[in-house]
């Protein structure tokens, strides 16, 4: 399906990652169990798994199973965000006694993607969220803003490369 | 932002992917390419061949044996990490048995005596700052062509990036240096290899994340 995918074919690659979203989902949430920890995450990892597989689907090769490749990029996600999680709660005890009321925040407007979303720059924030929550067709989206569907194209394009890179800078 | 909407998100961008990937494979030949000429040009024109390059003929394909099985270890392992999939490689070893085999050669057919003098040479330091010299730009190239691709382990393919970097650097040194004792070679040429490999390394945790 990949390979269909990258052939140009976008409705099999809508498919394709969303059966990925889901197999990565229950991959993550028993990994995560494994470590004793909550479900906060899970959502945060399965969408910059789904990113990186995105972006760096091209370094794919092609002679050699996806399904394989998919699942490295995820671990190497999910090792990732352990990492990081983890000189963090070195680092939280210290701070523990200063913060003991801890909030509940809501969930969709905590996530990490949320978050990134925020710094990018207005144009491409709202080429984001009309194509993206609003499901809107690049061509839609170019008439609305007065210019060409190849350049919203590569300015959506530009936008998820910020993105993903900005998610490795998030303090977590 | 849910994950369904992401899903939508990234297959609008699906358009262009067979060319951005030709794309993004010629921008790694060029970095990789221009590295290499950098550090030959820095050969040519800092360096340059020895005086007598005829008659050292053996000696000279000796050295070059050792230090272009260290470029190619370090090339097949980077082959191997550049990939999420990507495992650890040990054909690293075979460079490191072919000088010991050459070391053993010497002493036999020489004998140990002076053996420190040999081993220490008189280009000691030279060796130590023109190999990691000539390999700097190309190790450059190799970690800019990395980036374009998804290596699982950073560090490591960081590493294989030095040892093949470093590997060409001491193949074009060998073809300057005048001190042809194996003991020479394994000693002074095994440090830089070294360093450079732990530069790699420690560089690839900084740029090669994903």
């Amino acid at each position: 399906m990949m390979r269909a995918a990258l052939g140009g074919d976008d409705s099999a690659y809508r498919t394709l990652l969303g059966e990925l979203a889901r197999a990565f989902r229950s991959f993550v949430r028993a990994r995560l169990a494994r470590q004793g920890r909550g479900n906060a995450d899970i959502e945060d990892i399965v969408q910059e798994a789904l990113m990186a597989i995105h972006l760096k689907r091209g370094t794919w090769d092609q002679s050699r199973p996806f399904s394989i490749w998919a699942q490295a990029v995820l671990a190497h996600k999910i090792a990732d965000r352990l990492r990081a999680q983890s000189v963090r709660m070195h680092e939280n005890v210290d701070a523990l006694a200063d913060h003991l009321p801890a909030e509940e925040s809501d969930s969709s407007a905590a996530s990490d993607l949320h978050r990134v979303l925020s710094q990018l720059d207005q144009n491409s924030r709202r080429i984001v969220t009309a194509m993206s929550v609003e499901g809107r067709s690049a061509a839609e989206v170019a008439s609305e803003l007065g210019s060409s569907e190849g350049a919203v194209r590569v300015a959506l394009h530009r936008a998820l490369a910020r993105l993903s890179a900005m998610y490795r800078g998030l303090p977590r | 932002m849910k994950t369904d909407d992401l899903v939508r998100l990234l297959a609008a961008d699906n358009a262009g992917a067979t060319e951005n990937a030709e794309r993004q494979s010629w921008l790694s030949g060029a970095s990789l390419t221009a590295g290499l000429a950098v550090s030959l040009m820095l050969f040519w024109a800092g360096v340059g061949l020895r005086a007598d390059i005829g008659e050292a003929f053996f000696a000279i394909v000796r050295k070059e044996a050792v230090t272009l099985a260290i470029a190619a270890a370090g090339a097949v392992a980077l082959q191997r990490l550049s990939a999420p999939e990507g495992r650890g490689f040990f054909g690293w070893m075979a460079p490191l048995a072919l000088a010991l085999f050459f070391v053993g050669g010497e002493l036999a057919s020489q004998g140990s005596e002076g053996w420190q003098a040999r081993m220490i040479g008189r280009n000691g330091l030279v060796c130590l700052t023109t190999i990691p010299a000539l390999s700097l730009p190309l190790l450059v190239g190799l970690l800019l062509a990395l980036r374009r691709r998804a290596p699982g382990n950073a560090a490591l393919a960081g590493a294989a990036s030095g040892l093949a970097a470093v590997g060409i650097g001491a193949s074009l040194y060998a073809l300057h240096c005048t001190d042809d004792s194996t003991l020479f070679v394994a000693f002074w040429y095994s440090i830089a290899a070294v360093a450079m490999t732990v530069v790699g390394a420690v560089a690839g945790r900084q740029v090669l994340r994903w």
